[in-house]
């Protein structure tokens, strides 16, 4: 057994044991054998930091035990016991040295001790013991340790008990009965404990008749005695259910204990005592007051989580869902991850009986959170608010009335965040319900003036130009547009107003009025004056005073004309609308004569040279092609400008609505799945099961448990030994090498454990045969496979373990040096294949975010550039076959991978087992200009926060791109 | 809950110590920490990151992370608090929290983390306690060191003595030729009384197994609006199909069990066992109308060695009863001084079965030796209903009387009965038309009480009345086993015994 796979209890970090020579091992014998306490402790000390880092100082043994076994000294005492827990109390054979039986001697005396603390440090030290000759003469020993006045030996002795009769039930047989006995005359909490856990484990039986007589005073229990009823409970339930109805009482009483860690576990456990409602309403109650009470997120986080997985089962969500409004309290944590959970927990649960109480607690919520402004938190908050918001009205389209007149006043929001997302809602609801459109429409006119950003203004422009469709809307509309443009025309209006400021400057240094003053005898054409005094952009002119305008002439005069195009279109929109609707060619004429003025001023004012920037050639087009269409009224342009533009916004919606459908509906499918039982299922009866098969019905702590330690992969491959090893044997020399050597690569989850067989093929003995290991990359060699000797064609095996730190693609390379016995030649030496690691087998495939992967796009620091080279002809097979061999996932949705337009591009993400997300943009397309038997070309970019990484993705995908032909 | 593993790691991720609790392979727990710093997340405002089969939770500290791995379903308020305490321990022994520092204290930090997580399991201790527990400073020995230093001093001096005697004798032996006797072997004997002191000071502590007192009914501890907390949720769960047994019920059956046959862990091989049964008939106007009390003394020996005995008795009986003693028992003995024992002292009590010994009864009409008195009237309202006043009075105040349950018919179908007031607990069982009132213990401390309710009837409704209770503590006789000795010799011998006083039949007619 390396030492890599032996049980370890202790590790400690120490470079400057590991860099200093191995020759000091005589002074570390002189220091035991003469120095003083000091010195013995700091030799001993060096010895157990050396025993951890791998060395073998096999000499010092006899010195230990003669010179410092015997010391009185506790500190040393104490090394001694962690100096056993690491030393090999075998040898290769696994036969227990004989030394060990001098050092049981002494743990016997030290048994007896009169100092109640090392009899305590020694009794668990046994518990880590493993060789059962050891422990057999200490039995007497530890059993009258069960009777010491100390509590501290007391409990210890239990432990010791309790381990080395799960160990070894032979040397104590009588453990539960004596524990039982024990535990009824026992006082000290800690020991009742112990002694109580023992019991559940060994004897359940025995731990149910104790409980029976305690069973009313559970309340007044010490904390860490409850927790240890409740697992009690929780078991003896899992093997046995007919026993639930004893325990349910208990149960409950515990819910309302004193200790929060207690009211958890009992909630825990209560769930899977009943499925009654009220047994779930206790404990999600419980759960709730757990997350409103307690002040830690940690707790928040995870007790969400255990009623996220409660609203799994359906019956269970019932209960829940009476319970939304009291989970919403959680909200008042400032933690955004909270309050995401508690947000999307709510959102799920809500049905159509407490959906208003849950809109009407969302308003209030954000009108909290808006009287806290500028804060970064906030805001993020606030747009989680509104995307809840969102989610209530298409889940319920009867809140949308209640909802849209809160929402839209974010519109005039500073913030971008939450004017977005509602937005894109009231994008969507003026789409779906055509009884709100009135009443958003005029909420948006209402909000217009006070928008003050660009994104938004663009949104609200398209809404407006888009909907307004009867003829005192559109005219309201541009009366607004008007306002919001300010008077026209705008060059020469700036032009009077720069001219003016001119003057007025003169005059104010005649006059020395105050500025703020002045100011207001400035402004002039604008109706907002309030909403703007607050918050417009002002620009400094020349002499350096602020000069107030409309919103709109305000991002033209700061140079953002891509508002123009909006503009020009919703202008248009709303023209070709007008002409549908009024019959009157006077008014249509002077309407599309107005409109036309607004673009051709926007026009002449982006070319003017008074904005900051002027307008493009692009947007200059735009707007020149909106004028022409309304000058020459065609229907074609017409029919592009008032129907395709809402049938796009359909499809969009429609298309997003189904998709969201088809996950809900796999959702479902996967959880009906879960819990319906088919027709031809096994039926398992729990008495008739083997040990073994009881998968489903194993204990949830004692998975975990062995998950955590890593048990149980190692259980799951025992049951295909032979199908996966034999794939990845690797041939190390030649046949006709004197000494063969191949290994079997095994890859865990943070090491490789190289398993090589050794061959001698000659007929002479070898001596000193070494395999000599060194790697490449981020790879670390464990400890050194030891020499061996081999007989004329024997063989060996050797282990040699290495421990992977991060993902890249390692090398292991060597050669085994050997003497032959007799011969009086060099040390002979054969050079190894290298053994390549391949990274594969650490990536797998990971979800996130579009957001997401933007942000770690950015933020990643290396990028490989790998250019397409393949025989591949199909976009999509390409992409396909770079998933297969890279286990990476395509982060972009099917629907935008359809479609035959001669290009493809495609998100790929992947995590290594190590926590390393690798990002890959694949860009392809079909040359143009050639047939269709042409190879796909492009790049693939791969970025990561690891050089390693992103150069290993890369060349892996340069290896595998070409396809290999069948 | 279980704790994997505490360790200490540094900013970038190097782990610095690490001590399991649990046994793990060197790779597993390698490989976790080297994953901790990358999984770790910063910017977040919780301190918890879970993967596939672990969860870690950490804290900063200065420059170093504390962090514990749990398994997934470990209970995280449990942690919190561990690590809370983890984080406490470390500076402690560390005066700058840092690489160098944690290393030059990695032994006591992990001695001091033995401490705090047995198996996994957190035990409740304090930083004091830690520290006490770390320094190994025991007091017991330092006395056993000074007493050893006392006898090696002791030892010597005698040692001095001897040789001085030795010497002296030898020149005698010198002077008057061989007068043979050597002085050998007292080191020998110094060492074994050496080693007596050793076994003395460990010698185990005899302990008396404990016979737990045997509360009976579930209801005994619950108070007040809690336990009807309790009892509410239970019901609804009843009502929703859910199968409830009352932990009373789970007693109960105890209780029976315990009265046919005593487990063997709580008696001793002698075992006394007193039953009193209490066969009462009361007037609805006061009065006793009959009481009859039968009383039964058991002796049980399982071991042959004590099947001679005598045993002793007090008898406190004030109350008149009629005692009969077992044909072989010697009578004279017991009503001269108190001694049962057969009457041919050679011959053994049967073995591994009940005898009864002793017996005795009492039929009164004395209303001041009930020992618990029921006052129940009934007062037409005049709306076609009757406000209930009833009330208890323990009489014999010595006695201890639990699980006492009072029973009133109520008419059917009239629905629950209002109560307006309450000591104690009610249940109304509407398919018996009976309504409990129970009162978990009733002692000196609540020797009387009362319960008021209304409902509609009239008032020849509400009888008969039925009581039950038992009790444990004392009997009603007040006869007691004062000890049990060896018919041969006197030695005292090792008893258990029990008294029960029970209700055959209580009513108030």
């Amino acid at each position: 057994m390396t030492s890599a796979e032996s049980i370890c209890y202790t590790l400690i970090y120490s470079p400057s044991v590991t860099d200093s020579e191995p020759s000091n091992e005589m002074q570390i014998k002189k220091d035991i054998e003469h120095g003083d306490i000091r010195t013995k402790t700091e030799a001993l000390k060096r010895v157990i930091l050396m025993t951890l880092n791998g060395e073998k100082l096999q000499g010092l043994l006899m010195t230990i035990i003669k010179y410092l076994l015997p010391s009185a000294d506790h500190t040393v005492k104490k090394l001694l016991l962690i100096f056993w827990e690491i030393w090999p109390k075998t040898d290769a054979q696994g036969k227990l040295r004989p030394e060990m039986i001098l050092v049981c001697d002494a743990y016997r005396k030290d048994l007896q001790h009169p100092n109640e603390f090392i009899r305590g440090s020694t009794l668990r030290f046994l518990c880590k013991l493993r060789q059962p000759e050891l422990i057999e003469p200490l039995m007497p020993a530890i059993r009258s340790c069960l009777d010491h006045r100390h509590s501290y030996v007391r409990r210890n002795a239990v432990l010791a008990i309790y381990t080395i009769y799960k160990k070894f039930d032979q040397l104590i047989p009588d453990a539960p009965e004596l524990i039982h006995e024990f535990l009824e005359g026992e006082k000290d909490a800690s020991c009742k404990r112990n002694a109580f856990m023992m019991l559940i484990h060994a004897d359940q039986e025995r731990a149910l008749d104790y409980l029976s007589t305690c069973i009313d005073q559970v309340n007044s229990f010490n904390d860490i005695l409850q927790l240890v009823i409740v697992e009690l409970v929780y078991k003896v339930c899992h093997t046995n259910p007919g026993e639930r109805a004893r325990f349910i009482r208990c149960i409950y009483n515990l819910l309302q204990s004193s200790s929060q860690a207690v009211r958890y576990e009992a909630a825990g456990t209560l769930v899977t005592l009943s499925n009654a409602p009220t047994a779930i309403r206790a404990a999600a109650q419980c759960y709730i007051d757990l997350i409103v009470k307690e002040a830690d997120n940690n707790v928040k986080l995870i007790v969400l989580d255990r009623l996220i997985g409660l609203k799994e089962h359906p019956q269970h969500e019932k209960v829940l869902q009476e319970l939304v409004m009291d989970i919403l309290r959680a909200l008042a944590s400032p933690d955004l991850e909270v309050r995401r959970k508690t947000l999307d927990l709510a959102l799920d649960l809500v049905t159509s009986r407490n959906v208003e109480d849950l809109v009407k607690f969302l308003e209030k919520e954000v009108v909290k959170s808006s009287n806290v402004q500028g804060h970064d938190i906030t805001d993020k908050y606030r747009q989680m608010l509104v995307q809840t918001m969102h989610s209530c009205a298409v889940k319920f389209p009867d809140t949308a009335a209640s909802i849209i007149p809160v929402l839209m006043e974010f519109l005039g929001d500073s913030e971008e965040l939450a004017a977005e997302d509602v937005l894109v809602f009231v994008r969507e609801a003026v789409h779906r319900y055509q009884n709100h459109k009135p009443l958003i429409l005029e909420k948006l006119l209402e909000v217009f003036p006070s928008i003050r950003t660009i994104k938004i203004m663009r949104g609200v422009l398209w809404i407006l130009g888009e909907y307004c469709e009867d003829t005192s809307l559109i005219l309201r509309f541009v009366t607004e547009i008007r306002k919001s443009v300010g008077e026209l025309p705008m060059v020469e209006n700036e032009l009077k107003i720069a001219a003016g400021e001119a003057e007025e400057a003169k005059d104010e240094e005649g006059k020395g009025d105050k500025p703020s003053a002045r100011r207001v005898t400035e402004m002039g054409t604008y109706v907002t004056q309030s909403a703007f005094s607050v918050a417009s952009k002002s620009t400094k002119d020349k002499s350096g005073k602020t000069i107030k305008r409309p919103p709109l002439r305000q991002f033209f005069m700061d140079g953002k004309f891509s508002l123009a195009c909006s503009l020009s279109t919703a202008l248009t929109k709303q023209a070709l609308r007008f002409l549908d609707s009024c019959r009157d060619t006077r008014k249509q004429n002077s309407f599309i004569a107005q409109c036309m003025l607004i673009l051709s001023s926007v026009l002449h004012l982006g070319r003017s040279g008074l904005p900051e920037k002027p307008i493009s050639d692009d947007q200059i087009d735009r707007v020149g092609s909106c004028l022409m269409v309304l000058s020459e009224r065609h229907t074609v342009m017409g029919d592009i400008f008032t129907s395709k533009c809402r049938s796009a916004l359909a499809f969009l919606l429609e298309t997003r609505a189904a998709e969201e459908s088809v996950q809900r509906k796999a959702a479902e499918k996967n959880r009906s799945a879960l819990n319906a039982i088919q027709p031809d299922d096994p039926i398992n009866f729990v008495q008739l099961l083997a040990k073994a098969e009881a998968g489903s019905l194993e204990d949830q702590f004692e998975l975990s448990l062995s998950a955590a330690v890593g048990t149980l992969d190692q259980k799951k491959e025992a049951r295909d030994p032979a199908a996966s090893k034999l794939n990845k044997v690797t041939q190390l020399t030649g046949f006709s090498d004197p000494v063969y050597a191949e290994a079997y690569v095994h890859i865990n989850q943070y090491d490789i454990v190289l398993d090589v067989l050794v061959v001698n093929q000659t007929s002479d003995t070898l001596q000193n045969c070494t395999l000599e290991l060194a790697t490449l990359g981020d790879l670390k060699l464990v400890e050194k496979p030891s020499p061996l000797t081999l007989g004329p064609h024997d063989f060996a095996n050797i282990k040699a373990s290495v421990k992977v730190a991060s993902t890249e693609n390692g090398l292991i390379f060597g050669n085994i040096v050997y003497d032959i016995a007799g011969a009086a030649s060099d040390r002979n030496c054969v050079v190894l294949n290298d053994i390549h690691i391949d990274i594969m087998d650490y990536i797998q495939a990971a979800n996130c975010s579009d957001a997401e992967f933007r942000k770690m796009w950015a933020e990643f620091e290396w990028e490989n550039k790998v250019a397409v080279n393949t025989n591949i002809c199909s976009l999509i097979e390409y992409l396909q076959h770079i998933l297969n061999c890279t286990n990476m996932k395509c982060l972009t949705p099917e629907k935008a991978l359809g479609g035959d337009s001669g290009f493809l591009a495609a998100n790929l993400f992947a995590k290594s087992i190590f926590g390393e997300s690798a990002l890959a943009n694949l860009s392809v397309e079909k040359p143009a200009g050639k047939g269709p038997d042409d190879p796909v070309s492009g790049h693939i970019r791969i970025r990561a926060k690891s050089q390693g990484m992103a150069l290993s993705l890369g060349d892996k995908i340069t290896q595998t791109q070409k396809k290999s032909k069948k | 809950m279980v704790l994997l593993a505490a360790a200490v790691c540094s900013k970038n991720g190097r782990a610095l110590i690490s001590r399991q609790f649990v046994e793990m392979t060197r790779s597993r727990i390698e490989g976790l920490l080297a994953a901790f710093p990358k999984l770790m997340n910063t910017g977040k405002q919780h301190t918890f990151v879970e993967t596939e089969s672990v969860r870690y939770v950490y804290q900063p500290l200065e420059k170093m992370y504390m962090v514990l791995i749990t398994t997934k379903n470990s209970n995280i308020l449990e942690d919190l608090e561990t690590l809370r305490l983890f984080s406490r321990v470390i500076p402690e022994y560390c005066r700058v929290i840092d690489e160098a520092d944690i290393q030059e204290h990695a032994f006591e930090l992990i001695f001091a983390f033995d401490e705090v997580v047995a198996l996994g399991y957190r035990e409740s201790v304090n930083l004091a306690q830690i520290r006490t527990f770390t320094e190994m400073d025991s007091h017991e020995e330092k006395v056993f060191n000074a007493v050893r230093e006392t006898q090696v001093q002791d030892a010597k001096m005698k040692m001095r003595q001897r040789a001085k005697e030795i010497k002296q004798k030898q020149r005698d032996t010198m002077r008057g030729g061989r007068m043979g006797g050597s002085a050998m072997g007292y080191g020998s004997s110094n060492a074994s009384r050496m080693g007596e002191v050793i076994t003395q000071s460990i010698a185990p502590e005899p302990t008396k197994p404990k016979s737990v007192p045997s509360r009976s009914s579930g209801k005994a501890m619950k108070l007040g609006a809690k336990s009807k907390d309790v009892d509410q949720f239970v019901d609804k769960l009843i009502s929703e199909g859910e199968n409830v047994r009352s932990t009373g019920s789970l007693k109960s059956k105890k209780m029976d069990i315990a009265k046919t046959s005593v487990p063997a862990a709580l008696t001793e091989s002698v075992h006394i066992r007193i039953e009193e049964k209490l066969n009462i008939t009361a007037g609805r106007d006061g009065g006793l109308q009959q009481m009859i009390m039968q009383a039964m003394c058991w002796l049980r020996i399982a071991d042959d060695q004590y099947g001679c005995i005598f045993i002793k008795v007090d008898n406190n009986d004030d109350k008149g009863c009629q005692f009969q003693t077992h044909p072989k028992v010697d009578k004279k003995a017991f009503l001269s001084s108190g001694i049962i024992g057969l009457k041919d002292p050679d011959k053994p009590f049967p073995l591994k079965q009940d005898v009864g010994i002793l017996k005795w009864g009492l039929k009164t009409m004395d209303e001041s030796l009930m020992p618990l008195a029921i006052n129940c009237w009934p007062n037409d309202n005049g709306e076609g209903g009757c406000d209930v006043n009833i009330e208890y009075e323990l009489q014999l105040e010595e006695l201890e009387l639990i699980d006492v349950c009072i029973s009133i018919p109520v008419p059917s179908g009239v629905g629950a009965p209002n109560i307006a007031d309450l000591d104690g607990d009610f249940k109304h069982d509407s398919r018996k038309n009976i309504l409990e009132w129970t009162l978990p213990v009733i002692d000196a401390s609540n020797n009387t009480g009362s319960m008021e309710f209304s409902i509609a009837g009239s008032p020849d409704d509400f009888f008969p009345i039925n009581v039950s209770f038992h009790s444990t503590k004392k009997s009603f006789t007040d006869i007691q086993i004062t000890g049990v000795e060896m018919a041969q010799g006197r030695s005292p011998v090792k008893y258990s015994s029990e008294s029960a006083l029970l209700v055959e039949k209580y009513e108030i007619v």
